[in-house]
C-alpha cells in the first residue's frame, strides 16, 4: 500500500468526513467532554488509543473468522461486544498496573464504550472492505479528527465562559450554535482530496 | 401431429419442488454476506452463527473473569467506612 493512498485516508477522515462536525456522530462525548482543555486532551488520547486497538481487534475478527463463516450479518453485535470486552478488560488491567493512568484516564473509559464512533469505525472499515494497515490508519485519522474537534471546542468553550452570553444561551445551548458554525467551516474542507 | 398432452407432461415434469420453494422465498442477497448470493443454505448458516456467538461469549467471559481475578486490586474497607462518615461533599 502506497503511502500517499494512506496520508488520504487520514485527511479524508479527520478533516473532510470528520466524524462530528461532518458525519454528526459521537456528540454525546463531544459536548460532555469539551467543556475544559485539560479533559479533552486526555479523552482524545484514550480515544484515539482505544479506536486503533479496537479496529484492528475487529478487522481480524470480522476477516478471519465471520467472512469465512459467511455471517457477516452479526457485525453490529461482534463489534459492540468486542469494544466492549476490550475497554472492560483495559480498564480492569490499567487500575492494576497503572493506577496514576487509571484515575487520569479511567473515567473516560467507562464513556468510551458505548461511543458511536467506536462502532462505526469498524463498520466502515468492514463495509469498505478495508486492509489492516487501511483500517487501522482510518482509525488513526478518525481519532486525529475526533481530537481537532475536541481541541477547538474545549478552547472556544473556555473563552466563552468570559463572554457576555445571553441568558436563555448559556451553557449547552451556545455550545450546540458554536458546533453548528465550525461544521458550517468544515464544509470548507469539502472536494479537498478525490478518493 | 402436434402432441399436446407431451408437451403438457413435459412441462409438469420440468418443474421440481425446489423451484416451487425457490420462487416463493426470496433467496438473492439474504444471509448478508460481503457480497450477494444466489442461495443460502440456512441451517449451516443458523449452526455456526450459534457456535460463534457462543465461542466469543466465552472466550469473553472467561478472559475477563480471569483479568479480573488476575489484576484484582485490593480496596481498604476502612477507606470507604471514612469516607461513609465525612460529609457527601466532594
Amino acid at each position: 500500500m502506497e503511502f500517499a493512498k494512506l496520508f488520504e485516508l487520514i485527511i479524508a477522515a479527520s478533516l473532510i468526513n470528520n466524524f462530528v462536525f461532518t458525519r454528526f456522530l459521537g456528540l454525546c462525548i463531544f459536548f460532555g467532554v469539551s467543556r475544559k482543555m485539560e479533559t479533552a486532551v486526555g479523552m482524545s488520547i484514550t480515544f484515539t488509543s482505544v479506536m486503533m486497538i479496537s479496529s484492528a481487534l475487529s478487522w481480524i475478527v470480522f476477516n478471519y473468522i465471520m467472512v469465512p463463516l459467511d455471517i457477516t450479518f452479526l457485525k453490529i453485535i461482534i463489534f459492540i461486544g468486542i469494544v466492549a470486552g476490550f475497554v472492560q478488560a483495559s480498564d480492569t488491567v490499567m487500575r492494576k498496573v497503572s493506577p496514576g493512568l487509571y484515575y487520569k484516564l479511567g473515567i473516560y473509559l467507562a464513556l468510551i464504550s458505548t461511543n458511536c464512533i467506536i462502532l462505526a469505525v469498524p463498520l466502515i472499515n468492514a463495509g469498505e472492505h478495508y486492509s489492516f494497515i487501511e483500517s487501522l490508519v482510518f482509525a488513526l485519522g478518525s481519532g486525529i479528527g475526533f481530537a481537532i474537534a475536541l481541541i477547538i471546542m474545549a478552547s472556544i468553550r473556555e473563552k466563552l465562559e468570559l463572554a457576555d452570553v445571553p441568558k436563555p444561551f448559556r451553557g449547552t445551548p451556545i455550545a450546540f450554535i458554536v458546533t453548528g458554525l465550525i461544521a458550517l467551516a468544515f464544509t470548507g474542507f469539502s472536494g479537498l482530496i478525490k478518493l | 401431429m402436434f402432441e399436446f398432452h407431451h408437451f403438457i407432461a413435459d412441462i409438469i415434469g420440468s418443474i421440481q419442488i425446489s423451484d416451487v420453494l425457490h420462487f416463493l422465498i426470496p433467496q438473492v442477497g439474504v444471509g448478508g454476506g460481503v457480497e450477494a448470493k444466489e442461495h443460502v443454505e440456512l441451517l449451516p448458516l443458523i449452526k455456526s452463527t450459534l457456535i460463534f456467538l457462543a465461542g466469543v461469549g466465552t472466550v469473553f467471559g472467561l478472559g475477563l473473569a480471569l483479568t479480573a481475578k488476575r489484576f484484582t486490586v485490593q480496596v481498604d474497607p476502612r477507606v470507604e467506612k471514612v469516607l461513609d462518615v465525612l460529609a457527601h461533599a466532594h
